[in-house]
């Protein structure tokens, strides 16, 4: 790999040396002391005259002042705009690619100071060759932002510097230093100056070095996996740092037209006429925009002009923003007022206000519907005489009504209609999908005036951004650091533990209760584990240790589910493989998290199986019960397409909820059982196969509903005569087989089956499995019972006697229970409450009469 | 791998001798810069008096208040509007005139400023030769 670099013989190196001499490096505090010292000497004048001082010294120390002042004033403006600053002839892009050209010409003044230092460093301890390390190093030392990104992303600094030190200590040495650059540095430099090229930037500067080591510096790259750390997150984090300190660089320029336009005009308003209604129940966002000028809006770029766009047609320039609430509409509005305001808007747009209007005063304050459509008719009438008024509705929906109007309902959208048609009358409604399925979509003549923008959710990258500077005003706000990675879990965690919510808002959200819980504790770092602790109280489930304690599940999980299982060992393996190969990581992460489908004859425990999959997988997962994280539907409820709307919800002509998409919503993290699945309508079952696929479906009031986070197991008597007739012949029965027989028979189509991680299939019981069965259904009376401190003593003859009375093939051990129930635990009450047994007692069951015999 | 040789080609704009850079700066590239400045404050003085806009805008009424004619033959009806809007047309003209005065007053002061502080910067290295010389020689000589 060969790379033309060397620093000595460069501008940008003699820019350093020039900048670094101490009558440069001090000329702004130089001109601004010999200034002020000026402005106090004109005292020396007077005391002249007072005859303290002779004239000819008192003239002379002012003169003598504005002179260095001046001076110093002449030689801080060299560095700053001259010395700093040497011009470059060709673009970085062309001569980065090339050997001719000197890379090392292309350097910042920052990173040139680093690589000089680097090598300095090396040629001190008479390195063999410069490493990469060494780059690192000189970074550490030297480079406030180097250190100040390491501070964000939680690395400890000084340990990092000793131990970098430390490495480079244990390199080969020379007799004589030669500069050498290793293939580390000139794998670094070429990655640093990609990465300045992929970013617009002139010259390679000290966070794109930053990156390149991410990229290519083992050292580095050891330290990124100690912290938990990926290249992206340096990138992002230097990303975002550059873009902080432009914005800064740019608000210094106070002369730039930016920034001299923030100020303001006078006299836009005087050819437009006066609000007096309007202003008392109004908000102008323009006077909120003025106030914080530096916000700039992240994301919703598109959403933004296609609004602008709408607003500057000169008919029906009326927008419809929709979008999930959190989504970020509201911004939305705030970045048009903004762009209003700046002059950065379309020329029909510059200058007119963003005014909200506030219905909720309004309808508040006025109770009198006649008066109050006399003062809404008023306000949109202002607007629209106004001419430099942009209303704004927010939550649109809530003020129109269906058309069984019911009491206390408000209508604006006769009135407002009249206005809307106008051409000269702008208005921006907000709503959601919801408000816009259930009202404005019922209101056809209504919503025909505007023009829809939608509004999606932004990126996870945009959100690290838009946390990234929210943090700061948090940090001076609560005097603590909120490191990047807690930042970079908010975003993981809330995306994947938080579907229904969107972004930003659950991450904002998060980023706050994390900050004040982190408070609360007296912490002065915000680390990802309070980030954890919050997102985990918040959902239920205890996210800092979910991954070890999955990981252990997981594989322990035929043991697990065989603690409450008898039998079934084929479909319990298969679960559990289904189960791992969809939780490592190597199945899609769109999906359900498994989806089974159970065939076997009743009462073989396939219910069971789905409950102790629940039980094991949400209830220890999850600290909520595990009833709570298992939605079970009977799907013979569902033999008809009309039966849809009952499962998926329905706005019309009732609003109903739907009893799979509801609870799925409410508690992503389910386990959803269908029963009996071959009794559906065909329909029905289509219905699953863009959940299985897709892992989501839209919900009957326009929702998406994700099952990203569900187990899906569907279970099915069908087959279970091949079964028993294969059980009954002795020969084995294979899978495919009885899948075939099914399709056969037209009871489920393969693109159905054929979606489900494993078609598991469950074998009827033997006596000597309902004797086990038996046992766990004692154990678990005599485990009831031993909390009253009474013990049951289980004999065979017992639960040979419940096998003899329950056993029935074709219902499997689903009799058991009722028998248990019938013969003992009725006896075992009635005994508690006649006081028959006691506490400390040891009772033992008859098996004949089911009697109870007390031993003690 | 040994570093290469000093690339011959010329990458960044040299500037060996000392002084002659600074010369360049101070009067060829500097000047660049403060006329930009200079060009921005003239910008901001119409854009911030809305210059352009209210004269454009001169005789429209003020603050939109306008009477609408009376229909059918009116006479009084007819001159008394006709007055009202004139009257409201007349007000908003003054206040714009008034601050178009002020905003104008405010660029001839940019632009003399402008001129005075660009003059000033290509004699300052002569103002401080004339300060150092005024230092060294006594006082009254």
């Amino acid at each position: 790999m060969e790379l033309n670099f060397d620093t000595r013989k460069t501008s940008i190196s003699r820019a350093l040396k020039t900048s670094s001499s101490p009558l440069l490096k001090y000329s702004s505090f130089f001109a601004q002391l010999f200034f002020y010292l000026f402005l106090i000497s004109f005292f020396l004048i007077g005391f002249s005259f007072l005859g303290f001082l002779p004239l000819e010294l008192a003239t002379k120390i002012p003169i003598f002042l504005l002179f260095c002042f001046l001076f110093f004033l002449e030689l801080h403006l060299f560095l700053e705009f001259s010395v700093k600053i040497p011009k470059l002839t060709i673009p970085l892009s062309q001569a980065a690619p090339s050997e001719q050209y000197n890379l090392a010409e292309f350097l910042t003044l920052e990173g040139c100071s680093i690589v000089e230092i680097a090598i300095k460093h090396c040629k001190k301890r008479r390195l063999l060759e410069v490493p990469s390390e060494a780059l690192l190093y000189a970074g550490l030392l030297e480079n406030n932002d180097i250190r100040v990104l390491l501070v964000r992303l939680g690395v400890d600094v000084k340990k990092t510097e000793a131990d970098v030190k430390n490495y480079l200590e244990k390199q080969e040495k020379a007799k004589k230093f030669n500069l050498v650059l290793s293939e580390s540095f000139v794998s670094v430099m070429k990655e640093a100056a990609n990465i300045a090229q992929e970013r617009g930037r002139e010259r390679i500067g000290e966070k794109e070095l930053l990156v390149g080591l991410a990229k290519q510096d083992e050292f580095f790259k050891k330290m990124m996996i100690e912290h938990d750390l990926k290249e992206k997150d340096i990138e992002d984090l230097s990303f975002w740092l550059d873009g902080m300190e432009k914005k800064q660089d740019a608000a210094k320029k106070f002369w730039t037209k930016e920034n001299l336009s923030r100020m303001g005009s006078l006299g836009k308003d005087w050819a437009s006429g006066y609000t007096i209604t309007l202003d008392q129940y109004s908000l102008d966002l323009r006077e909120i925009v003025s106030k914080n000028m530096m916000r700039k809006m992240v994301g919703h770029e598109k959403e933004i002009e296609s609004v602008e766009t709408i607003l500057s047609k000169t008919s029906q320039s009326n927008a419809l923003i929709v979008g999930e609430i959190g989504v970020g509409r509201k911004s939305i509005v705030q970045a048009l007022a903004q762009r209003c305001y700046l002059g950065q808007s379309t020329s029909e747009l510059n200058g007119k206000r963003v005014v909200e209007l506030d219905m909720v005063a309004i309808i508040s304050q006025i109770q009198d519907q006649e008066k109050l459509e006399v003062t809404l008719d008023q306000i949109f009438q202002e607007s629209l005489a106004s001419g430099n008024v942009i209303l704004v509705v927010d939550s649109l929906d809530e003020f129109i009504s269906q058309k069984t109007q019911k009491p206390g309902d408000v209508d604006i959208s006769v009135i407002l209609s009249k206005y809307l048609a106008m051409p000269n009358f702008q208005f921006i409604g907000i709503t959601s999908y919801d408000g816009l399925h259930r009202k404005l979509e019922q209101n056809s003549s209504f919503l025909q005036y505007f023009r829809k923008v939608e509004v999606t959710e932004v990126s996870e990258t945009e959100t690290i951004q838009i946390l990234q500077s929210l943090a700061l005003g948090l940090e001076q706000k609560y005097r603590m650091l909120i490191l990047y990675p807690s930042i970079r879990e908010i975003v993981n965690l809330t995306g994947r533990y938080m579907p229904t919510v969107p972004f930003p808002k659950k991450a904002i959200d998060a980023l706050y209760e994390a900050v004040s819980y982190a408070k609360s504790q007296k912490a002065r770092i915000l680390e990802p584990n309070y980030v954890a602790k919050i997102i985990s109280d918040k959902t239920e489930i205890p996210i800092g240790k979910i991954e070890s304690k999955e990981k252990t599940l997981l594989l322990n999980l035929e043991q697990l589910i065989h603690q409450r299982i008898v039998n079934q060992k084929e479909a319990v393996g298969e679960i559990a493989i289904a189960m791992r190969r969809a939780r490592a990581g190597i199945a899609s992460k769109k999906r359900p998290m498994g989806t089974f489908l159970f065939l076997g004859p009743t009462g073989v425990g396939k219910t069971e199986t789905a409950k102790a999959l629940s039980e094991i997988y949400f209830g220890q997962i999850s600290k909520g019960a595990s009833e709570h994280h298992m939605i079970r539907i009977d799907m013979s409820e569902f033999q008809a397409v009309s039966d849809i709307p009952r499962l998926i919800g329905a706005l019309s002509p009732v609003e109903m909820q739907g009893i799979l998409t509801t609870p799925v919503r409410e508690n992503p993290f389910s386990l959803v059982l269908l029963d009996e699945i071959e009794k559906a309508h065909p329909n029905i079952l289509n219905l699953f196969l863009q959940v299985f696929d897709e892992g989501h479906i839209t919900d009957g009031q326009g929702r998406k509903v994700l099952f990203t986070n569900t187990i899906i197991i569907a279970t099915s008597n069908a087959g279970a005569p091949m079964i028993f007739s294969a059980l009954e012949s002795g020969s084995e029965l294979k899978k495919q087989d009885l899948l075939d027989n099914l399709f056969k028979e037209g009871i489920f189509k393969p693109e159905f089956v054929n979606r489900f991680d494993a078609a598991v299939i469950f074998q009827p019981l033997t006596k000597e499995h309902l004797m086990e069965i038996a046992q766990m259904m004692l154990n678990s009376l005599a485990s009831a019972l031993k909390e009253k401190d009474i013990e049951l003593l289980v004999t065979d003859a017992l639960k040979e006697k419940i096998v003899e009375l329950s056993y029935k093939p074709e219902f499997g051990a689903r009799e058991m229970r009722r028998v248990v129930q019938d013969t003992i635990e009725n006896k075992v009450a009635d005994s508690l409450l006649s006081d028959t047994i006691a506490k400390g007692d040891k009772i033992e069951i008859n098996p004949e009469n089911f009697e109870i015999v007390v031993l003690k | 791998m040994e570093i290469l040789a000093d690339s011959p080609i010329k990458i960044s704009e040299n500037k060996k001798n000392g002084l002659f850079a600074w010369i360049l700066w101070h009067f060829y590239e500097m000047p660049k810069t403060w006329f930009s400045i200079w060009k921005n404050y003239l910008w901001f003085g119409l854009y911030y008096f809305s210059i352009p806009f209210l004269l454009a805008t001169l005789f429209l009424p003020w603050r939109k208040y306008a009477w609408r004619y009376p229909k059918g033959f009116d006479v009084g009806g007819f001159l008394s509007t006709f007055a009202s809007n004139l009257f409201s047309r007349l007000i908003g003209a003054f206040i714009r005139v008034v601050l178009v005065i002020v905003g104008i007053a405010l660029e001839i002061f940019i632009f003399v400023a402008g001129i005075v502080l660009i003059l000033l910067w290509y004699l300052l290295p002569f103002l401080l030769l004339f300060l150092l010389l005024f230092l060294i020689v006594p006082y009254g000589a």
